[in-house]
C-alpha cells in the first residue's frame, strides 16, 4: 500500500482492498534479483541496508585461501618432535627429523627443593661473624635457669621490676633449684646487701629463696655468668671471647612485634685491662661486617653493666639513626665474687636476632616470620642471606 | 653563603642570653628543628630540609610541659640546652633524658632526674652555669615523730623532715605530686616498700605517733573525700590491706593522705614523712623528696630535720644528708674508659655531673657523692659520669689485643649439618614455639599430663605457656594447620630443643635436642619418612642391622603401642640397643584436633 498498489475502499462493508494501478514495478524484486546474479558491489547502499533489516538479504563471508607447493611440500604427514631422544641419536634420525619450538615465554618446571628457616640462615651469618672474630661459642641448650644465675649473680637485685612475675616466667614446677656453689652465693649475698669487693651495695635483705627460684631465662647472660665464673675457677687466669645465639624467655605484653621467646645474640671479651674504647673498637668491627660502618653511641642503663651504651647506626633507607644494640662492662660487683683479677675486665653487648631479620626481609608481623603461623610460602620463597661488610671509610 | 657553623653559634650566642631573660616560642620551636633535623638526617644542616619536621610525641610532650612552665621557671630552656649540647657533641644529656617525658627506657636508678626540677638542676650544673648546691640542716630545733611496737610487725620503719617557708604554684606543686608518684611506682615498687605522706604542717601539731590498730577503730577523712569514713569501710573503698593511726589521721600509708593535712598552694610549712618496711629506700625517698624541692623554700637548700624516736626509746635525725667521700685514682678512671685526661679536668667533667670532686694531687681526687646520687654505688659508677661528661662518642675506638682462636659448639655444629641434610632432602625447616598449653602436649595426644615430664610455669599470661614442649610435634602440627592452603605434599622439619624434667640436672630440668619429621598428605607416605630416617641414618655413618640384635647399627622395633599413633603403624628407632626415636603415622585422633 506504501507504494501506492492498492488502496483500502472503506466504503463499502466490510472494507474492501481494491487494485489501485493496473501495472506495477516492483523494484525489490528487482534489487533481490540483481544480487542474486551478484550484480550489485556495494552492500552498504541504503536499499541494501533496508532489505537487511527485512531478513531478505544477509551477509555471507567467504574466506578463500590460495594455496601453493613450497620446498618442504611432502605428500606424508608428520609431527614436529617434542624432544631430541637417546633414540634419534643412536639411529641418526634427528638429522631428518622437524623439532617443535620452545615456549621460552612460559616458567620452567620447579624442582622439588627443601629450604631452611629464613630466621635460622640470618642466625647462621651471625655465628660466621663471630666465629670469624675468634669468638668460642657457648653452651646455651638450657633454658631453665635459676634466678641466681639468671639474676642475683648480675648483681641485680631482688626486689628488681625485671624479677616481677609480670616480666619473668617462673616455674611451677619444677620451682626451686636446691644446689648452688655455696661459697660464691655467700659472696653474691654480702655485694648485694652490706656491699662489698669496693661498693656499698644495695642494702636490703638478701634471700637465699628468692635466688633458688627457677625461671624461664630472661637473657643468655647467664650462661656468659656461668663461663665466666668458670675462667675464674682457673689457677690462671686466660683471656676469653665467647658467644652465643640462643632463645631467651620475656612475660611480656605481647604486640606485632614482640613475642614471648625470642633469639638474643651476645658476644663478650674478658681480659686484663679492657677499656669503653675497646668495648666501642669491637663494636664498630662487629657492625662493619654487618654493613654498618655509621654508628653513635648513648648511656643506657643494665643492672650488671656500668658503663651501658645503647648502640644506634644510620639506616640509609629509613634516613633515621635505629638502635642496632645495648653494650656495657660488667660491674666489678659482678666478677670480683667470681674470683676473677681485679684488673681483668669484660666487654659485652647483645642484640635481638629477630628485628635485623625482620628489617632485612621487609617483614612487619613477627609471627609471619616465627611460630606455627609462619608463612611457609614465604620460607619457600626466601633468597640466600648474604651480609656483606661495609667498606672502609672514615 | 653562611655556613652551618656560623648559623649554630650565632644561635648558640643569642640561646645564652636567653637564658637567662625570658624566651620567645619563636626560638624554642628554632630549637627544636635543629634537634629534629639531627634526629631524622644525621646532620643539622637546615638546607637539607625539603618537608616540615615531625617531631616526635615525646619531644612535643615535653616542649609543651616546658612552655607553660617556662615563664615560670627561667631556667627550663631545656630543649635549647639539648640542641647545644648535641652540638657541643656532648651526651651527657642523654642521661638525663632518661627523664620519662623524653619517652626513654627508664628503670635507670638516676631519682635526682625524675622532676622537672631536678633535671633543670642537672643540666644547669653540667652547662657549668650552676654550683652543685649545697644541703644544709637547719638549726631549729626539730619536731618529732614516735613509733609504736604494734607498727613493728607491718610498716617499722618511719622517716620526716621539714621544709619550712616553702611557696608552691600550680606547677611546681604538681611537679611536687609527679615525683611522688614517680617514686612510688619504681623505688618504692608500688608503695610496698616505702609509702610518702606529704602535709601541711601548719594544719597539724606535733608530736606525731606511728602506729597500728583495727580497721573498726579508726574514722578518717582521705585527701579530697567529702566525708569521714571508717577505716575498714575505707579498706573496701580502696581495696588494700593496711594498718592506720589512732588520732586525727594524717595518713593511711601506703594508701592515701589524709584531707585534713592536705597541702594547698601558698601554704607555708610542708612536713614529709615516708613509713617503709625498707631503711634504706625510705631514705633515699625522703633525701630525694627534700632536696628536689627545698630551693623553693625562703632559705633556699635549707631543711629542717625531724627527730624520730624508735621503739627501743633511741632518737634518730632525720634527714642524713652528709655526702659520701671516696677518694679515686685519675690513672684508674683513665684506665677503665681509655682516655687520657689529667686529674683537674677530671675533677671538672665530674663537678659537671653533681659530683663535687676535688684535686688531691696528680693522681687521685677526691669526689663528695651526694644524697641524690644514691645510684652511686662503686668507683665504676664514678668512671661511667666521667665518660659521660666527657662524651661517648668522643672517645677513641681502639680494637682489644685479645688473641683467641674461635670454635664452635659441637651440638650446634651437628645440628646445622643435619638441618641441611634434612632441607637437601626436600624438606622446609619450620621454628616453633618452645611454651605451649597442656592440652597441646598431652590431652591432644591422648595421654595424661601427669605422664609428661614437662615443666610447669607459675605465672602464665594465657594458657598458651602453661608448659614447656616435650616433643616438637605440636608445633609442626600447627604450623600445617595454619597453611592449609600450601601445596601438598607438605614436607616440614625441625631441629630444636625440648625441655624434660630431671632430677639429676641443677635445676632439675634439661634441654635435649630433637630432629622432627612431618609428611602430610592425602595418603601418610611413611615410606617418604622411613626413607629420610635412612638417609640419615647414612649421613651418620650408622648402618643399618637386619638380625635386630642390639650390639650395632639401626633398626625398627614395632613392639609396644602408643595411643597417639595409628596401630600396627608405630615403631621404635633402635640405636645400639636404644630407643633414640619413633616413627609413625599419627592417629586421626590427633589429627583432628589439631589440624
Amino acid at each position: 500500500m506504501n507504494n501506492g498498489w492498492l488502496q483500502v475502499d472503506k466504503s463499502s462493508k466490510p472494507a474492501l482492498v481494491k487494485r489501485k494501478v493496473d501495472n506495477i514495478h516492483d523494484e525489490v524484486r528487482d534489487l533481490l534479483k540483481r544480487i542474486q546474479s551478484l550484480q550489485l558491489s556495494d552492500s552498504n547502499a541504503k536499499e541494501v541496508v533496508e532489505l537487511k533489516k527485512r531478513k531478505l538479504v544477509e551477509d555471507v563471508v567467504i574466506n578463500y585461501f590460495i594455496v601453493t607447493k613450497s620446498a618442504g611440500f611432502s605428500t606424508n604427514i608428520s609431527k614436529g618432535e617434542a624432544e631430541l631422544t637417546a633414540e634419534m641419536l643412536q639411529t641418526g634420525s634427528w638429522k631428518t627429523l622437524h623439532f617443535k619450538q620452545y615456549n621460552f615465554n612460559a616458567k620452567g618446571m620447579m624442582p622439588s627443593y627443601g629450604c631452611l628457616h629464613p630466621l635460622l640462615k640470618v642466625r647462621t651469618e651471625y655465628r660466621q661473624i663471630f666465629l670469624e672474630m675468634g669468638f668460642t661459642e657457648m653452651p646455651t641448650n638450657n633454658f631453665v635457669e635459676n634466678s641466681f644465675w639468671n639474676f642475683d649473680a648480675l648483681f641485680t637485685p631482688q626486689k628488681h621490676p625485671a624479677r616481677d612475675a609480670q616480666d619473668t616466667f617462673f616455674l611451677s614446677d619444677p620451682a626451686m633449684t636446691t644446689k648452688l656453689p655455696e661459697d660464691y652465693v655467700n659472696k653474691v649475698k654480702q655485694v648485694h646487701s652490706t656491699g662489698a669487693f669496693g661498693s656499698i651495695g644495695y642494702q636490703y635483705d638478701w634471700q637465699l629463696e628468692e635466688a633458688q627460684k627457677n625461671v624461664l631465662r630472661t637473657h643468655t647472660t647467664a650462661v656468659s655468668t656461668r663461663m665466666l665464673y668458670k675462667l675464674a675457677q682457673e689457677k690462671i687466669f686466660k683471656p676469653a671471647k665467647y658467644f652465643s645465639i640462643d632463645k631467651v624467655f620475656r612475660n611480656e605484653n605481647l604486640d606485632a612485634t614482640h613475642l614471648a621467646e625470642f633469639h638474643q645474640i651476645e658476644g663478650l671479651i674478658a681480659d686484663y685491662n679492657l677499656t669503653l674504647g675497646d668495648l666501642i673498637g669491637v663494636l664498630y668491627e662487629f657492625f662493619r661486617k654487618l654493613g654498618m660502618n655509621k654508628l653513635r653511641f648513648k648511656p643506657a642503663y643494665n643492672p650488671y653493666t656500668e658503663p651501658s651504651m645503647e648502640v644506634f647506626s644510620y639506616h640509609e633507607g629509613l634516613k633515621k639513626w635505629i638502635e642496632v644494640g645495648n653494650s656495657g662492662m660488667f660491674r666489678p660487683e659482678m666478677l670480683l665474687p667470681m674470683g676473677l683479677p681485679e684488673d681483668v675486665s669484660v666487654i659485652a653487648w647483645g642484640l635481638s636476632l629477630e628485628r635485623p631479620t625482620m628489617i632485612l626481609y621487609g617483614i612487619n608481623n613477627i609471627r609471619s616470620l616465627i611460630g606455627p603461623k609462619v608463612d611457609l610460602e614465604m620460607c619457600q620463597q626466601n633468597p640466600l642471606c648474604r651480609v656483606t661488610a661495609a667498606t672502609d671509610e672514615q | 653563603m653562611v655556613s652551618q657553623q656560623d648559623q649554630l653559634r650565632d644561635y648558640f650566642q643569642d640561646a645564652q642570653r636567653l637564658l637567662f631573660g625570658q624566651h620567645t616560642r619563636h626560638h624554642l620551636k628554632q630549637a627544636l628543628s635543629w634537634h629534629i633535623i639531627l634526629q631524622q638526617t644525621a646532620s643539622m644542616h637546615h638546607d637539607q630540609q625539603t618537608t616540615k619536621p615531625t617531631t616526635s610525641k615525646h619531644t612535643e610532650k615535653a616542649a609543651k610541659k616546658i612552655d607553660k612552665t617556662a615563664t615560670t621557671n627561667n631556667e627550663l630552656n631545656i630543649f635549647i640546652i639539648l640542641v647545644l649540647i648535641n652540638w657541643c657533641q656532648r651526651e651527657a644529656y642523654l642521661r638525663l633524658a632518661a627523664h620519662e617525658s623524653l619517652g626513654l627506657p627508664g628503670v635507670c636508678p638516676c631519682y635526682d632526674i625524675l622532676c622537672l626540677e631536678g633535671l633543670s638542676r642537672a643540666l644547669r650544673i653540667f652547662l657549668q652555669k650552676t654550683e652543685i648546691p649545697k644541703f644544709h640542716i637547719s638549726n631549729k630545733k626539730s619536731i618529732r615523730m614516735k613509733i609504736l611496737p604494734n607498727t613493728q610487725r607491718i610498716r617499722p620503719i618511719v622517716v620526716g623532715a621539714v621544709l619550712r617557708n616553702i611557696t608552691f604554684d600550680t606547677d611546681s606543686y604538681n611537679s611536687f605530686i609527679k615525683l611522688q608518684d614517680k617514686l612510688h611506682l619504681n623505688l618504692c615498687r608500688n608503695r610496698t616498700l616505702v609509702g610518702i605522706g606529704t602535709h601541711d604542717l601548719d594544719t597539724i601539731q606535733p608530736p606525731f605517733i606511728h602506729d597500728a590498730c583495727e580497721p573498726k577503730q579508726i574514722k578518717f577523712r582521705s585527701l579530697n573525700q567529702k566525708d569521714e569514713m571508717r577505716a575498714d569501710e575505707m579498706m573496701e573503698f580502696y581495696l588494700k590491706d593496711t594498718h592506720l593511726k589512732r588520732y586525727v589521721v594524717l595518713s593511711l600509708p601506703p594508701i592515701i593522705n589524709g584531707d585534713h593535712s592536705k597541702i594547698s598552694l601558698k601554704r607555708k610549712n610542708v612536713f614529709i614523712e615516708c613509713t617503709a618496711v625498707d631503711l634504706h629506700k625510705a631514705n633515699v625517698v625522703l633525701n630525694i623528696m627534700v632536696t628536689m624541692f627545698a630551693q623553693y623554700c625562703s632559705k633556699p637548700f635549707e631543711i629542717e630535720s625531724v627527730e624520730v624516736e624508735q621503739v627501743d626509746g633511741k632518737v634518730i635525725v632525720y634527714p642524713d644528708l652528709s655526702d659520701r667521700v671516696q677518694d679515686i685514682s685519675v690513672k684508674k678512671i683513665n684506665q677503665r674508659i681509655g682516655i687520657e685526661v689529667d686529674a683537674e679536668k677530671t675533677a671538672t667533667l665530674l663537678n659537671r655531673m653533681c659530683l663535687q670532686t676535688k684535686v688531691i694531687d696528680s693522681d687521685r681526687i677526691r669526689v663528695n657523692i651526694p644524697v641524690t646520687r644514691a645510684d652511686i654505688l662503686h668507683f665504676c659508677d664514678i668512671a661511667e659520669d666521667c665518660a659521660v661528661a666527657y662524651g661517648f662518642n668522643n672517645i677513641r675506638k681502639t680494637v682489644p689485643k685479645t688473641s683467641c682462636i674461635g670454635n664452635e659448639f659441637e651440638l650446634n655444629r651437628v645440628s646445622d649439618l643435619l638441618r641441611h641434610s634434612v632441607a637437601e632432602s626436600g624438606f622446609i625447616e619450620a621454628l616453633t614455639f618452645t611454651l605451649y598449653s597442656c592440652p597441646d602436649v598431652a590431652e591432644k595426644f591422648g595421654k595424661n599430663i601427669e605422664n609428661i615430664p614437662a615443666i610447669h610455669i607459675a605465672n602464665p599470661k594465657t594458657q598458651d605457656f602453661q608448659i614447656g614442649r616435650t616433643s616438637l610435634l605440636p608445633g609442626l602440627l600447627k604450623t600445617i594447620a595454619n597453611n592449609q592452603d600450601t601445596a601438598l605434599p607438605i614436607q616440614l622439619f625441625e631441629v630444636s630443643d625440648v625441655i624434660l624434667k630431671d632430677s639429676t640436672g641443677e635445676t632439675g630440668c634439661r634441654n635435649e635436642r630433637r630432629l622432627c619429621a612431618i609428611f602430610y598428605n592425602k595418603i601418610p607416605g611413611f615410606e617418604k619418612i622411613h626413607g629420610l630416617l635412612d638417609r640419615m641414618m647414612t649421613l651418620v655413618k650408622v648402618p643399618y642391622n637386619e638380625n635386630r640384635t642390639n650390639d650395632k647399627g639401626y633398626y625398627l622395633n614395632n613392639q609396644g603401642e602408643d595411643s597417639a599413633f595409628f596401630p600396627g603403624r608405630h615403631a621404635q628407632v633402635i640405636l645400639c640397643g636404644q630407643n633414640i626415636g619413633v616413627i609413625d603415622v599419627l592417629h586421626p585422633n590427633v589429627i583432628e584436633p589439631f589440624v
